[in-house]
C-alpha cells in the first residue's frame, strides 16, 4: 500500500540499468492505478487513491444527463452541454480526447483568442485535467502547475475543452501507439465507436493541487469539483478498412481540428508531429522555430527538438495564437530572449522560393509528386516569387540523425518515471530491486520501450562516440548548410547567404496516409521513414508550416530559423493566390477565406456540427495581403536541374538557362516532370 | 609504495538550490523532510532547470582559491542510473566540459613538517541527490530538501604517498573552504564527502566510497594499503579496477570492473553552455577572495603569539576567531595576558561537555574579561574560575551579575589562610597513612595523591602550590 506521508517508501534500492529493465516481463499487470498529485509549493506530498478508485471507478453513474442542461440553467452552460455532448459524440468514434473537461464555460470579455474553443495536446500540463502523454505510467496524473502555454491561451480567453489523444510520449507518428486507444482520421468514414466515455471527478480545496486534494466526495463546500470525461477503449472495436491513420504524434490534436470540434489545437512537434498529422487531415499546422514557445509544462520528449506547435483551418487564427504564445519565458531555460525574436514579417518584392532537391525521393508517391508539381506551376504563376532548386546534401543522412539523437534524449528523460514520486507504480517488489523494472516494465507500451533501449545504447560506452556524436554532427552540418541557402539571417547566430532563398517548400509527407491495418503490419523501424521529410526541419529549428492542398496531402513551407513571422505571411499570401484551387477555401465564399472549410470532403458532415456558439470574428486582425502582390503574370521557370547537384552552395538557375530546360509556358498541358530517378548519389535515402 | 588520489564533494551553503528557486536548507538539521522540495526539485513532468548565479559564483571563487584555470565555456551533462533517491534518474554534473581545471593546494609548514603540492585535476558544478533514511522491513523513506543542492566535486592528483598527507590536505581543504565562505566544511553532516582512490606499487587502482570522517579515511587507507601490501607479498596481484566500502573495521568489495555501472553521461540537451568572459570576471572575484589561510595563519600567529595548534583552530570557525580577536583586545587593555588557553581549552571544553555550538552569544566577552580579571587579580583559584565558566556557559542569565557577587553567592573566593588548611591536612594525612608512608619511603609522586584529595575538600579555594608547600612541610616534619 501507499502511505499517506510525505514520505515516500521503497525497498532497499538497487541500481537498475534501463535495458535490464525492460528485458524484463512485458506482461501488463492488474495492480491498482493510483494518482501521485504532487507538489504544493514546496510541499511535496504522496496520494494514496481510495480502493472505490480502481480500474473500473466511474464517479456516481455515466451522466447521462449531459448537454441536457442539468448542471446550471444559464445559456452558457447550456452551450457547455451541447459542446460536451458534440465532443463525445465525434469522439466515441474518433477516440480524439483522452479527457474532456466538463467544467463550465466562463462567460469571457475581451481577450485577443476570445470566443474561440481549443484542444490541447496531453503532454502539456494543466491543473484541471490529468496530463497522461497517454502513457499508462502518468495515468491519472493531475499536474499541481499550469504549463505556459495553457496559462497565456486562458488569460486570452480561450475555452479549453479538452486534452488530445498522442502517441505515448510524443513516440510515433501514426496515434496509433497509445495506451487509451488509437485516435484515426477524421477525414475517413468509421462506422462504429471506438470508446466509450466515463466521468471522473477530483476535488480540490482552493485551486491548488495538494495535499487536500481528494478523489470522494469530500462533502464540504470549501472544495471545488473538477469533473471531466475520459475514454475506455471498448472491449471488442472494429476500425473501418478503409479508415487510414491519422498521422501523430499530435493526432488527437489534428482530428479535433479536421472535425471542426475546436477552433485549434494545441500540438508538440518534435520531428513531425505536428506537421505530419496536419498533412493527412488537410488542415494548417505550424511548428514555430525552436525555443520561441514555452516548454515549460510540456513533459519532454526530446527537448532539443521540442517544439510546441499550433494547428488549425484557419491560418488567421493560427497566427493570432503564434502572437499569444510568442513570449519569453524565464522559466524555460531554451527560451528565446525577447531581443532575439524578430517579428518582421515584411517579404522583399521578390520571393526566392527553394525547392531541396534531395527531398525529390525516389519513393515518393505518384500523387505527391503530382501535386508538388501542380502546386509549383501555381506559384510560378506569380511574377513574385522565383523557384529555385536548392541542395542540401546532408539532408539523406538526416533520418538516422534524428532517430539517434531523439531516442537518446528520450531514454535519458523518461528515467525519471520510477513510480516513487508519482504515476504509475506497480507494487510488485523483489528482495533484488525497488519496483523500478517492473513499474517501468508495465507502465510504458512498446514503442517507448523500444525507443529507450535503443536511446540507452547510443549512450552506452560503446555507442556514444559513433552514434551520438556522429549524429549531433549531422545536425551541425546540416545547420551550417540551411545557413548557407536561406537568405535571412540565422536567429541565434546571424549566418546567411545573400544569394539564398527566402523559403523552402516540399511535401510534408511522401505518400497519403497508410490505411491503418497497412500500418499495423509494418515493422517499426519502416514506419520511421514517414518523417524523413520533417526531421531535418526539426533538426535544424525552422519554423515549418504544413499548407493543405488536398485530401490528405500537405506542403511545408520552412523560413530561416526565427523568421516565423514571414513564414505565417507567406503562407496567406499563397492562400490568396489560388482561391479556385485552394481546397480549403471555400468556393463559394471568397470574400471570407477566413472560414474556410474542407469542400472537397464532406465525409462525416452529419457529425461535424459547427458547435461554435458565438462568431469569433470581430476581435481577428483583418487579413489583406492584396495590395502586396501588384499583378498576377504569368512566367514559368525552372523546377527541378536535371543535372545532379552535389555542392550545398545555392544554386540559383537563370531565366535564360531554365527556358532551354523547361519549355512549356502557360497554358502547357503537360507540366515537366520531375526527374523521377536523379543520378546523383547524394540523393537517395539509405 | 602507495599512490593516493581524492574525489571530493562539497556542498555549497548557497540561499537557493542549484537549478530551482527552493531553499537550500542543507546545513539545518531541523527542517520537515519534502518541505523544501520545488517542482523541479522532484523531477514533476514538464519541469525544466535553471541554473542559479549564486553557484557559479560560489565555484568560482573555489576554482580560483585553488589555483585553477577557469574555463571559458563549460557545460552540464547528464550522468545516468537509477536509484530512489535520484529523481531525475541522472544527475545533471560536469562530465565533458567541467568550469575549471589544472589547480593546486599547497600544504605548507603549517600542515606538514616537509612542504607539498597536491594539484587538482578538475573542479565541477553538479547536484546533489535526495536522502535516503534507510529503514526496517526493506523500507526506505526519501527525503528530496537535499535534492538539487549545489555541489562542487574536485578530483585530485595522485599526488599523495602517506595518509598524514591526506589528513593534511583534508584539513587544509576544510579550512580553505571556511576561509572563502562557501562551504560549512564539515565531513559528519556531509557537507564535504571523500572518496578515496588508491593503488600499491602501480597495481590497479582501487576506489573506496562512504567514508564519513576523516579518522574513517585515514583508516580505511591504512587497511586498504596492508591488505593489498599482503597479496602482494603472497605473490598475488591488484589486477582488477574495483570499488570497496569501508564498514568502519576493513574494506569490502560493491562492485567490480564487470558489474560497474555505464553512466551513459551524455550533454544535457536543455541547459545553455556556462560562458565566462574570463578577462572581466576572474579579476573582479580575485579581488574579493580573502586572504589565504597560510596567509592568515601568518597574520594570526605574528600578532597574537598563539600556538599553531589554537590558530587551526580559530581558523576554522569565522565566529571564533572574531571573538578571540575582541576578547584578546579587551584583556589586554585590562592588563590580562593572552587569553587563548581559556577560550580554546576551557570555553570549548565546556561547550563540548554541554554539547553546544560555539556562538558568540554562549559567552558575554565583557563578562569574560570579567572573569579574567578577577583571576588575574587572585580573587579566584584557576580550578575554580573553570567552575564558574561552565556555570555562566549554562546559566545565560547569570552573565548579569558581577563576577565579584557570583564568587561571593557560590563561596568560591581564594584564600590564604592558612588555619582553616591546617585541619584539613590533618585529617588527609591521618585517613591515608600508607600513602604518606610511601612517600616517606621514596614515591614522592604520591604527593599529587593527597594534594588533589585536599583541594577537594577545602573546595579549591587555595591555590595548588600554597597545599603544596604545606603538605611538603608536613611530610618532612613528620
Amino acid at each position: 500500500m501507499y502511505r499517506l506521508s510525505i514520505f515516500v517508501s521503497h525497498s532497499v534500492a538497487i541500481s537498475v540499468e534501463t535495458n535490464r529493465g525492460l528485458k524484463a516481463g512485458f506482461s501488463s499487470s492488474n495492480s491498482k492505478p493510483h494518482i501521485a498529485l504532487s507538489v504544493v509549493g514546496f510541499d511535496y506530498p504522496k496520494f494514496d487513491i481510495p480502493a472505490a478508485f480502481s480500474d473500473h471507478h466511474v464517479s456516481a453513474h455515466t451522466s447521462p444527463s449531459l448537454g441536457s442542461g442539468s448542471h446550471g440553467d444559464s445559456p452558457i452552460n447550456q452551450n457547455s452541454g451541447r459542446l460536451v455532448k458534440m465532443l463525445r459524440q465525434v469522439s466515441s468514434k474518433y477516440n480524439i480526447f483522452t479527457s474532456i473537461g466538463l467544467k463550465e464555460r466562463k462567460s469571457v470579455a475581451g481577450g485577443v483568442l476570445a470566443n474561440t474553443v481549443a484542444a490541447l495536446k496531453d503532454n502539456l500540463t494543466t491543473r484541471d485535467a490529468p496530463t497522461t502523454c497517454s502513457s499508462k505510467i502518468l495515468q491519472d496524473y493531475v499536474s499541481p502547475f499550469d504549463s505556459t502555454v495553457a496559462r497565456l491561451l486562458t488569460k486570452e480567453s480561450t475555452h479549453i475543452v479538452g486534452k488530445t489523444n498522442m502517441d505515448e510520449f510524443g513516440m510515433g507518428n501514426s496515434s496509433l501507439n497509445s495506451n487509451l486507444g488509437p485516435t484515426l482520421n477524421p477525414l475517413y468514414r468509421q462506422s462504429t465507436d471506438i470508446v466509450e466515455y466515463e466521468e471522473k471527478t477530483f476535488w480540490t480545496k482552493g485551486n491548488d493541487i495538494n495535499e487536500h486534494t481528494v478523489f470522494e466526495n469530500p462533502q464540504s463546500p470549501q472544495y471545488t469539483e473538477h469533473r471531466y470525461l475520459v475514454p475506455r477503449l471498448k472491449d471488442s472495436y472494429q476500425i473501418d478498412p478503409e479508415m487510414r491513420i491519422v498521422g501523430g504524434s499530435s493526432g488527437g490534436s489534428a482530428a479535433a481540428v479536421a472535425a471542426d470540434l475546436v477552433d485549434f489545437a494545441i500540438g508538440t512537434d518534435t520531428g513531425g508531429s505536428v506537421r505530419l498529422p496536419s498533412c493527412y487531415t488537410s488542415i494548417y499546422g505550424y511548428k514555430p522555430s525552436y525555443g520561441r514557445i514555452s516548454r515549460w509544462g510540456l513533459v519532454s520528449y526530446a527537448q532539443s527538438l521540442d517544439t510546441v506547435g499550433i494547428m488549425s483551418k484557419n491560418l488567421d487564427i493560427l497566427s493570432n495564437v503564434f502572437k499569444v504564445l510568442d513570449h519569453h519565458d524565464s522559466s524555460d531555460p531554451t527560451s528565446i530572449s525577447e531581443t532575439q525574436r524578430s517579428r518582421n514579417e515584411t517579404l522583399g518584392a521578390k520571393i526566392k522560393l527553394g525547392v531541396p532537391l534531395e527531398m525529390n525521393l525516389p519513393g515518393l508517391d505518384a500523387t505527391i509528386k503530382e501535386k508538388w508539381h501542380s502546386l509549383l506551376q501555381k506559384l510560378q504563376e506569380s511574377d513574385n516569387i522565383e523557384l529555385h532548386t536548392v541542395s542540401i546534401p546532408s539532408l539523406v543522412s538526416c533520418l538516422p540523425a534524428y532517430y539517434t539523437l531523439v531516442t537518446s534524449e528520450a531514454s535519458s528523460n523518461l528515467a525519471r518515471f520510477d513510480g516513487i514520486r508519482y504515476g504509475f507504480r506497480s507494487n510488485e517488489q523483489t528482495s533484488q530491486e525497488p519496483e523500478f523494472t517492473t513499474t517501468r516494465s508495465n507502465g510504458f507500451g512498446s514503442e517507448v520501450k523500444r525507443r529507450i533501449i535503443l536511446g540507452s545504447y547510443s549512450l552506452s560506452s560503446y555507442g556514444y562516440s559513433s552514434h551520438f556524436m556522429n549524429a549531433n554532427g549531422v545536425r551541425k552540418t546540416l545547420i551550417n548548410e540551411l545557413n548557407n541557402v536561406f537568405k535571412d539571417p540565422h536567429m541565434l547566430d546571424g549566418a546567411a547567404n545573400p544569394e539564398g532563398v527566402d523559403f523552402l517548400l516540399c511535401p510534408t509527407a511522401t505518400s497519403l496516409p497508410p490505411l491503418v491495418s497497412e500500418y499495423q503490419s509494418i515493422k517499426p523501424v519502416e514506419s520511421y521513414m514517414n518523417d524523413v521529410l520533417t526531421v531535418p526541419f526539426s533538426l535544424a529549428g525552422l519554423p515549418v508550416l504544413n499548407i493543405p492542398y488536398g485530401k490528405s496531402i500537405g506542403f511545408q513551407l520552412a523560413g530561416q530559423m526565427g523568421q516565423d513571422y514571414k513564414v505565417l505571411k507567406f503562407a496567406q499570401l499563397m492562400q490568396q493566390l489560388d482561391r479556385k484551387n485552394w481546397t480549403t477555401v471555400a468556393k463559394n465564399s471568397p470574400k471570407s477565406p477566413k472560414m474556410p472549410k474542407l469542400s472537397t470532403m464532406k465525409p462525416q458532415n452529419e457529425y461535424f456540427i459547427s458547435m461554435r456558439n458565438t462568431p469569433n470574428r470581430k476581435q481577428m486582425d483583418p487579413l489583406n495581403f492584396c495590395g502586396l502582390v501588384k499583378k498576377y503574370t504569368v512566367f514559368w521557370g525552372p523546377i527541378m536541374r536535371t543535372n545532379p547537384i552535389t555542392k550545398s552552395r545555392l544554386l540559383i538557375a537563370r531565366r535564360a538557362e531554365s527556358k532551354k530546360v523547361n519549355t512549356p509556358k502557360k497554358n502547357s498541358s503537360t507540366p515537366p516532370a520531375v526527374n523521377p530517378t536523379p543520378n546523383s548519389k547524394g540523393q537517395h535515402l539509405k | 609504495m602507495l599512490k593516493v588520489g581524492l574525489e571530493i564533494h562539497t556542498q555549497l551553503k548557497t540561499n537557493r538550490k542549484l537549478f530551482a528557486l527552493s531553499k537550500n536548507t542543507t546545513s539545518l538539521l531541523d527542517v520537515r523532510p519534502n518541505t523544501t522540495t520545488s517542482f523541479f526539485d522532484v523531477s514533476l513532468p514538464g519541469t525544466q532547470p535553471k541554473l542559479n548565479k549564486e553557484p557559479l559564483m560560489y565555484a568560482l571563487k573555489t576554482a580560483l582559491a585553488l589555483n585553477c584555470t577557469v574555463k571559458e565555456t563549460s557545460q552540464f551533462d547528464r550522468k545516468h542510473y537509477f536509484y530512489g533517491d535520484q529523481p531525475l534518474g541522472y544527475q545533471i554534473t560536469q562530465h565533458y566540459h567541467p568550469i575549471a581545471k589544472d589547480g593546486y593546494l599547497r600544504l605548507t609548514k603549517y600542515d606538514l613538517p616537509e612542504e607539498k603540492t597536491i594539484r587538482i585535476e578538475q573542479l565541477q558544478i553538479e547536484q546533489d541527490t535526495g536522502r535516503t533514511l534507510y529503514k526496517l522491513d526493506n523500507e526506505s523513506n526519501v527525503d528530496f530538501n537535499r535534492s538539487n543542492i549545489p555541489l562542487i566535486e574536485m578530483v585530485t592528483k595522485p599526488d599523495f604517498s602517506s595518509v598524514e598527507e591526506v589528513r593534511a590536505f583534508i584539513k587544509k581543504l576544510q579550512q580553505t573552504l571556511v576561509n572563502l565562505d562557501v562551504c560549512t566544511g564539515e565531513l559528519e553532516t556531509g557537507a564535504i564527502r571523500v572518496d578515496v582512490n588508491l593503488s600499491v606499487d602501480d597495481h590497479s587502482r582501487i576506489e573506496i566510497k562512504n567514508l564519513p570522517t576523516t579518522s574513517a579515511i585515514v583508516s580505511a587507507i591504512k587497511y586498504e594499503y596492508q591488505r593489498q601490501c599482503n597479496i602482494i607479498k603472497t605473490g598475488g596481484a591488484i589486477t582488477e579496477v574495483e570499488t570497496r566500502g569501508w564498514s568502519g573495521k576493513k574494506t569490502y568489495k560493491l562492485r567490480s570492473k564487470e558489474n560497474a555501472i555505464d553512466y551513459r553521461y551524455m550533454p544535457d540537451p536543455e541547459l545553455p553552455e556556462i560562458k565566462l568572459d574570463l578577462n572581466d570576471i576572474v579579476p573582479k572575484i580575485q579581488a574579493i577572495l580573502p586572504p589565504s589561510v597560510d596567509q592568515k595563519l601568518d597574520q594570526i600567529l605574528n600578532d597574537y603569539k598563539i600556538k599553531l595548534r589554537d590558530a587551526n583552530i580559530l581558523m576554522g570557525n569565522h565566529k571564533l576567531m572574531d571573538y578571540y580577536k575582541q576578547l584578546y583586545n579587551k584583556c589586554s587593555q585590562s592588563g590580562v595576558e593572552n587569553p587563548i588557553n581559556w577560550l580554546t581549552h576551557e570555553l570549548l571544553g565546556c561547550l563540548s561537555k554541554s554539547n553546544m555550538d560555539f556562538e558568540p552569544s554562549v559567552m558575554d566577552v565583557d563578562k569574560f574579561v570579567e572573569l579574567m580579571v578577577a583571576l588575574k587579580k587572585q580573587q579566584v583559584t584557576k580550578n575554580n574560575a573553570k567552575l564558574l565558566l561552565m556555570h555562566l556557559v549554562n546559566n545565560p542569565q547569570d552573565q548579569n551579575i558581577p563576577i565579584a557577587q557570583l564568587i561571593n553567592d557560590f563561596d568560591l573566593s581564594k584564600t590564604n589562610h592558612t588555619e582553616t588548611l591546617d585541619p584539613v591536612l590533618d585529617q588527609v594525612l591521618s585517613e591515608n597513612a600508607p600513602v604518606v608512608a610511601q612517600i616517606v619511603s621514596g614515591k614522592t609522586n604520591k604527593l599529587k595523591y593527597l594534594l588533589g584529595l585536599t583541594m577537594r575538600a577545602t573546595e579549591g579555594k587555595f591555590e595548588p602550590k600554597l597545599i603544596e608547600e604545606k603538605l611538603k612541610e608536613r611530610l618532612l616534619n613528620l
